[in-house]
C-alpha cells in the first residue's frame, strides 16, 4: 500500500513538472487588469478582447493607479494593461509605481500617439510592450497580450533554471569551473572559491593554470592540453601544497562541433591517499612485530630439529619438519608483505653488483629439486655458454626466479616438465620460465601482476600465496629496467618470460 | 683454553634463550641481559668477547647503546653484532655509522650468525679489518 502511494506521488510530481515545462494551453482564462481612468476606451477594450474566439479573457478595470494597486495585492492578475495618464499619477513614475509592486505581472503600456518616447522608456525599464491607443485593433491586442504573458513567463523559467543550476553547483563539494579555449576560467561554484580563498571576482576571467600552479604556462601532462587533442574527458593526479587532487575534464563543445573550452572537476583525494599510507605503515609495523616471535619459534623448532636439545624419534620429527615448513611459508608471506608496503611507499631498493645468472639460476632450481621429485616434475634447462656476468641484485632477481619457478610447480601436475631458458642478447637476456600446468584463463591474464589479484581457483592444488609474488617481482625487473610478461592458455600451460637489459641507467622510482 | 664469551642485549626473554641454546651447542658461553641500561653495564663489568644488540628496546635504545659502548674507552673493542627485527637501511646504516660490526635482521640464518661471530672473534681479521679503516683516515 505505502509502495503503491509512493509511486502514485512520483507519478504525479512527474506530471506536474512536465506541465511545467510546456507552455500553457490557453484555453484557460487569461485574468486581464486595465488601469485606465476613461471608461470609454476602457469598454472598448472589453469589447475587443470579447471579439477573440480562441482565449477568454477575464477583465478588470481600474480608474486609478491606487485602485489598480488594489486589485494587483487582492486579485491573482495575469497581464496589466497601464494607461500612463490616470489622474493620480503621471508620465513615466505611473510604470515605476506599479512595476515596483507587481514585478511577476507582464505590463503592457497604452499610449497616446504623441507618447512614444514614453513609451520606450517603459519598455526599456521592464515593460513587456507597448500599444498605441489609437492603431490598437482587437488582433493586435490579443497578441500583444498573449506574447507578454508568454515572455513573462519564459523569463520565469530561464531565471528558476539559471537559480536552480547556480544553487546545485555551489552544493557540489568538488572543486568545479568551466573554463574557454585559452584556459581562463569562466564560472566557477563555490568549492573553488574557498579552495583558492578568494571572491568570484577575482577568479572569474583569471588564467586557470595561474591560479591553481602559480605559472601561466600549462603543467606537463595538463590534462587540457591532452584533451585538444583527444576530445575526450583526461584525468590526472594533481599534489597542491599539502592536498591530493585528482583532476578530470571533460570538453565543452558547442553547437558546430567546435571544442570551445572544458569542464574542470578537482576531487580532493588527501584522505584517500593518507588512509593508503595508513594501510602500508600498519603492513609495515605488524609485519615487523610478527618476526621477532617467528624468529624465537624457528630458532626453536631447529634446535630440536637438529638434535641440540637431545633425540626424537620418526613421528616427532616427521611432525616437527610440518611444522617448520609452515612456519617457513608464514615467514614468505610477512617477507611479501614488507616487500609490498617497500614497493608502495617507494622505498625498494636493489643494489647491483656482477653476477653470474646462469649460476643463479642454477642455485635456485636445484633449491627446488626436492619438491619436484615429490611431484615428479622434470627440470629442462637451456643455457647459453660462456655468458658475461650481468649487473643486477643478485637477492632480487633470485627472489623473482624463486616466485616463477614456485608458481609454476605449484600449478602443474605430476609427471609435468618445466623448462627454464636463458637467452644472451646484444642488449638483453631473456630468461623464461614454462611449465605443462593449467594455465591461465584469458580473462585472467590481465590483472595476474596487480596487486591482490589472485583469481578463484575453481581446481589447483595445493596452498594460496599472497597474491603478492607477481607483482613484487614486476616491480623488481621494472627497477632492473626490464619487461615481464606471461603467455598462457587455460589448460595448455604458461609461460612467464622477463628481460634484464645489459646496460641499463638505474630507473628512479616515480 | 677459556670458552669465548657473547653477551645478548634484547627485550624478548624466549629469543634470548634459544639463541643462547644455539650458542651454548657451538661452544660459546653467554651472558644475557634484557633492555639497553642492563646491557651497557653488564658489557663493563664482564668484559665479553662479541655482543649481540636488539634495536627496539626499552630504557635504552640500541643505538644508543652502541654508541654509549663505542665511545667508551673500556669497551670500544668489543665487537658489536646488530640483530633485530627493525631492518630499516637508515638503521643499517646508523649501524656500521655508529661502528657496529654486522647488522642481522629477524628471523636470521643460524649459520650466517656463527660465522659472523667466529669471524669477529679472529684476532686477525679484526687487525686487518682496523687497519683498512685506517689506512681510510689517511
Amino acid at each position: 500500500m505505502e509502495h503503491e502511494k509512493q509511486i502514485k506521488i512520483v507519478k504525479g510530481w512527474k506530471d506536474q513538472q512536465r506541465k511545467a515545462m510546456l507552455p500553457k494551453p490557453f484555453s484557460e482564462v487569461i485574468r486581464v487588469l486595465l488601469i485606465e481612468d476613461n471608461h470609454g476606451y476602457a469598454e472598448i477594450i472589453g469589447i475587443m478582447l470579447d471579439r477573440s474566439h480562441d482565449i477568454r479573457f477575464d477583465l478588470k478595470n481600474a480608474a486609478s493607479l491606487l485602485e489598480g494597486l488594489k486589485h494587483v495585492v487582492k486579485d491573482a492578475i495575469d497581464v496589466i494593461l497601464l494607461d500612463l495618464k490616470l489622474p493620480d499619477s503621471r508620465g513615466i513614475e505611473t510604470f515605476d509605481t506599479l512595476y515596483s509592486r507587481a514585478q511577476s505581472v507582464p505590463i503592457i503600456v497604452l499610449t497616446a500617439i504623441d507618447n512614444d518616447k514614453l513609451a520606450l522608456e517603459a519598455v526599456k525599464k521592464g515593460a513587456q510592450d507597448y500599444l498605441v491607443k489609437d492603431q490598437v485593433n482587437s488582433k493586435s491586442l490579443v497578441h500583444a497580450i498573449r506574447y507578454a504573458v508568454e515572455r513573462k513567463r519564459m523569463a520565469e523559467m530561464l531565471f528558476t533554471a539559471a537559480h536552480e543550476w547556480r544553487t546545485t553547483f555551489d552544493a557540489i563539494g568538488n572543486v568545479v569551473c568551466l573554463i574557454d579555449y585559452e584556459r581562463n576560467i569562466i564560472r566557477c561554484n563555490k568549492a573553488m572559491t574557498e579552495l583558492l580563498n578568494m571572491p568570484f571576482t577575482d577568479i572569474i576571467k583569471k588564467n586557470c593554470c595561474e591560479l591553481i600552479h602559480g605559472s601561466r604556462m600549462p603543467i606537463k601532462g595538463c590534462p587540457f592540453e591532452t584533451l585538444k587533442k583527444t576530445y575526450g574527458r583526461e584525468e590526472i593526479l594533481l599534489q597542491r601544497r599539502d592536498r591530493w587532487f585528482q583532476i578530470s575534464v571533460d570538453p565543452l563543445i558547442d553547437e558546430r562541433k567546435n571544442l570551445i573550452g572544458g569542464v574542470h572537476i578537482m576531487t580532493d583525494i588527501s584522505r584517500e591517499k593518507e588512509i593508503d599510507r595508513m594501510k602500508s605503515e600498519l603492513i609495515s609495523n605488524v609485519s615487523h612485530e610478527l618476526r621477532t616471535p617467528l624468529s624465537t619459534i624457528k630458532e626453536g623448532i631447529a634446535l630440536l630439529f637438529d638434535g641440540s636439545l637431545g633425540g626424537l624419534h620418526l613421528e616427532q620429527k616427521d611432525m616437527l619438519s610440518r611444522v617448520k615448513s609452515n612456519v617457513d611459508r608464514l615467514s614468505r608471506l610477512i617477507d611479501d608483505l614488507l616487500d609490498m608496503s617497500r614497493i608502495e611507499a617507494g622505498k625498494m631498493e636493489i643494489e647491483k653488483s656482477f653476477v653470474d645468472i646462469s649460476a643463479l639460476i642454477k642455485e635456485v632450481i636445484s633449491s627446488f629439486q626436492n619438491q619436484a621429485n615429490k611431484k615428479n616434475i622434470k627440470f629442462v634447462i637451456t643455457i647459453m655458454k660462456n655468458m658475461l656476468p650481468m649487473y643486477i641484485d643478485r637477492g632480487r632477481i633470485s627472489q623473482v626466479m624463486t616466485n616463477l619457478i614456485s608458481n609454476s610447480i605449484k600449478f602443474t601436475p605430476a609427471y609435468g616438465c618445466i623448462t627454464v631458458e636463458i637467452r644472451d642478447g646484444k642488449k638483453e637476456a631473456e630468461i623464461s620460465v614454462s611449465d605443462t600446468g593449467i594455465g591461465i584463463a584469458q580473462k585472467n591474464i590481465t590483472g595476474l601482476f596487480d596487486r591482490f589479484s589472485q583469481f578463484d581457483r575453481e581446481y589447483g592444488p595445493g596452498e594460496r600465496g599472497t597474491g603478492l609474488g607477481l607483482p613484487i617481482s614486476k616491480e623488481i625487473i621494472e627497477m632492473h629496467g626490464g619487461r615481464i610478461w606471461v603467455k598462457s592458455e587455460s589448460g595448455k600451460g604458461s609461460t612467464f618470460i622477463f628481460t634484464l637489459p645489459r646496460l641499463c641507467l638505474d630507473r628512479t622510482i616515480p | 683454553m677459556d670458552k669465548k664469551r657473547i653477551l645478548i642485549i634484547d627485550d624478548e626473554p624466549d629469543f634470548v634463550r634459544v639463541v643462547q641454546l644455539r650458542l651454548e651447542a657451538a661452544g660459546y658461553q653467554v651472558l644475557a641481559a634484557f633492555d639497553g641500561m642492563q646491557g651497557v653495564s653488564a658489557a663493563h663489568k664482564e668484559k665479553p668477547d662479541v655482543i649481540i644488540l636488539d634495536i627496539m628496546m626499552p630504557a635504552m635504545h640500541g643505538h644508543r647503546v652502541c654508541e654509549a659502548l663505542k665511545k667508551s674507552a673500556k669497551t670500544w673493542t668489543i665487537p658489536i653484532i646488530y640483530l633485530t627485527a627493525k631492518g630499516n637501511k637508515e638503521d643499517e646504516e646508523l649501524a656500521y655509522k655508529l661502528g657496529a660490526e654486522h647488522f642481522l635482521t629477524k628471523p636470521y640464518d643460524p649459520q650466517v650468525l656463527l660465522r659472523i661471530i667466529e669471524k669477529a672473534l679472529d684476532p686477525d681479521a679484526q687487525l686487518q679489518k682496523y687497519e683498512a679503516k685506517e689506512k681510510e683516515k689517511v
